[in-house]
């Protein structure tokens, strides 16, 4: 394999050369994914970067303590929510998402949006407006493929709030989506309208 | 969720689709689930339908672009994090090496032979200046003084700061920092973003440098009848170092690159930032 950081000058050692090497391996083919996430966490493609960045530099000081072997990917997603969660505390951009019984409300009964009448920016128009911890969530496990068991790590949080909450977000989701076809006047069948939820879980005290 | 009847309704299907599709319904719940599904073509269309809505989810992030300059960046950061001392030794050029070492020699006399002399004449700072941009015309000195003065006869930290830093430290517009840093050559990056001030002249300076070389974006404005006319790619040279200095201008102010590139490559970077500069001085 080509090796990434060679451009950028010799380290003087070649244990150092082959602890790069690793680490390019394993991190950098996951630059792509990081960037789609934090650009649906953050909203923007300048502090998209910046997590980004952000994330491979605190993975490369703390390198030594990866396994190998181990899950690469869910270790710098988990990174690169903490640099997220981080920033947003930063920025006072997104009111941190509390299971508000306003927000579930709104959802609990859903027109279902017809999946191939949607634009893409309608339906991340109606991602990008889930609160946070909701959306995070989504992203991991619909988005990333990640298990219940991973997302709830790299969140920190019980794998019971990570079910608890893919399933409200998937409801709120089509919510949205449902107003968002609905105004285009693309929402017609009634016969796919929800059907009024019955064991809806409840989140999980952390 | 299994019925006591052993029969699911459509409401209770639908309820349950989410937990059928991530496999988290257990075998007897998921037979029956599937039982109704078979008798229930609405309810089969809206599973369907779900599972699309997830995979179209899917698709629209995954379809963002990602700045491909992006893991070039990522390599960079991360580089410069470890063996600093290569960002203070072996990445000037052979002048501005000379120049380091004799700066650190005479503390600060500002003294040096450029390379290649054998010795006196001693040449000042304002001398090699003066020197050097006496072979380009006027208006061209206006940007290559100022690389000289503020660029060149510098000492860079070993870790330069993060451009997030530069921008919100030294108030510089983030789109003139993003132009220099996406388009400069490869291999060079934007270590150094300010406002400065030489001669009576007030500048935006944005430095880039890597692999031995440097690369300053000046911006300052124009005064009375001053202009860029005519052939707007010039050289000057300080004996081992060649400087190429390209500019354009704006209504109201005046734009130059200038760095130890070759002429083309000078110029060809300087017309790849032109439009993200133009935009960012409106």
């Amino acid at each position: 394999m080509a090796k990434p950081f060679a451009a950028a000058g010799q380290t003087g050692s070649a244990r150092a050369q082959i602890r790069e090497d690793e680490f390019a391996a394993q991190a950098l083919p996951h630059m792509d994914d990081l960037f789609r996430i934090a650009l649906r966490m953050t909203g923007e493609r300048a502090r998209a970067e910046d997590a980004v960045q952000e994330t491979f530099l605190q993975a490369w000081k703390s390198f030594d303590k990866f396994e190998p072997g181990s899950n690469c990917k869910a270790w710098l997603f988990k990174i690169l929510f903490y640099s997220v969660h981080h920033q947003r505390r930063k920025w006072f951009r997104f009111p941190v998402a509390g299971d508000s019984e306003e927000i579930l409300q709104s959802v609990a009964a859903a027109d279902e949006p017809i999946a191939d009448k949607l634009t893409d920016e309608q339906i991340l128009g109606a991602l990008e407006a889930l609160p946070p911890d909701y959306r995070a969530v989504a992203l991991l496990v619909d988005v990333e493929e990640f298990a219940y068991r991973e997302a709830a790590q790299i969140l920190e949080v019980p794998i019971g709030t990570v079910m608890s909450r893919l399933s409200r977000a998937r409801k709120m989701l089509r919510e949205k989506l449902a107003d968002a076809a609905r105004s285009c006047g693309v929402l017609k069948d009634d016969s796919l309208r929800d059907a009024p939820k019955r064991d809806e879980p409840k989140e999980d005290p952390k | 969720m299994t019925q006591a009847d052993g029969v699911l309704t459509c409401a209770e299907v639908r309820a349950g689709m989410d937990d059928y599709r991530d496999r988290r319904m257990d075998a007897t719940d998921a037979s029956l689930f599937e039982k109704h599904l078979a008798s229930c073509e609405v309810c089969r269309g809206v599973l369907e339908n779900r599972i699309a809505l997830l995979g179209r989810v899917k698709g629209a992030v995954r379809g963002a672009e990602v700045p491909p300059d992006l893991a070039h960046r990522v390599q960079f950061a991360v580089a410069r994090t470890r063996a600093p001392q290569r960002f203070i030794v072996g990445t000037f050029g052979k002048t501005a090496m000379s120049i380091a070492a004799a700066l650190l020699i005479t503390a600060g006399a500002f003294y040096f032979w450029p390379e290649g002399d054998s010795g006196p004449p001693k040449e000042t700072q304002q001398q090699f200046i003066a020197r050097v941009s006496s072979q380009v015309a006027p208006v061209m000195r206006v940007g290559l003084n100022q690389h000289l003065h503020c660029g060149v006869f510098r000492e860079y930290p070993a870790i330069a700061p993060a451009l997030s830093e530069l921008v919100r430290d030294k108030q510089v517009s983030a789109a003139l920092v993003d132009a220099v840093e996406t388009h400069a050559p490869r291999g060079l990056h934007v270590v150094m973003a300010h406002h400065c001030r030489y001669e009576g002249r007030q500048y935006i300076h944005v430095v880039a440098r890597g692999d031995g070389h440097l690369m300053s974006l000046l911006i300052t404005r124009k005064t009375e009848g001053e202009s860029i006319a005519g052939d707007l790619e010039t050289t000057a040279s300080s004996g081992p170092d060649v400087y190429s200095i390209d500019a354009f201008e704006t209504p109201g102010y005046l734009v130059y690159l200038v760095s130890d590139k070759t002429s083309a490559e000078n110029l060809n970077t300087l017309k790849a930032m032109e439009p993200l500069v133009k935009a960012a001085l409106l």
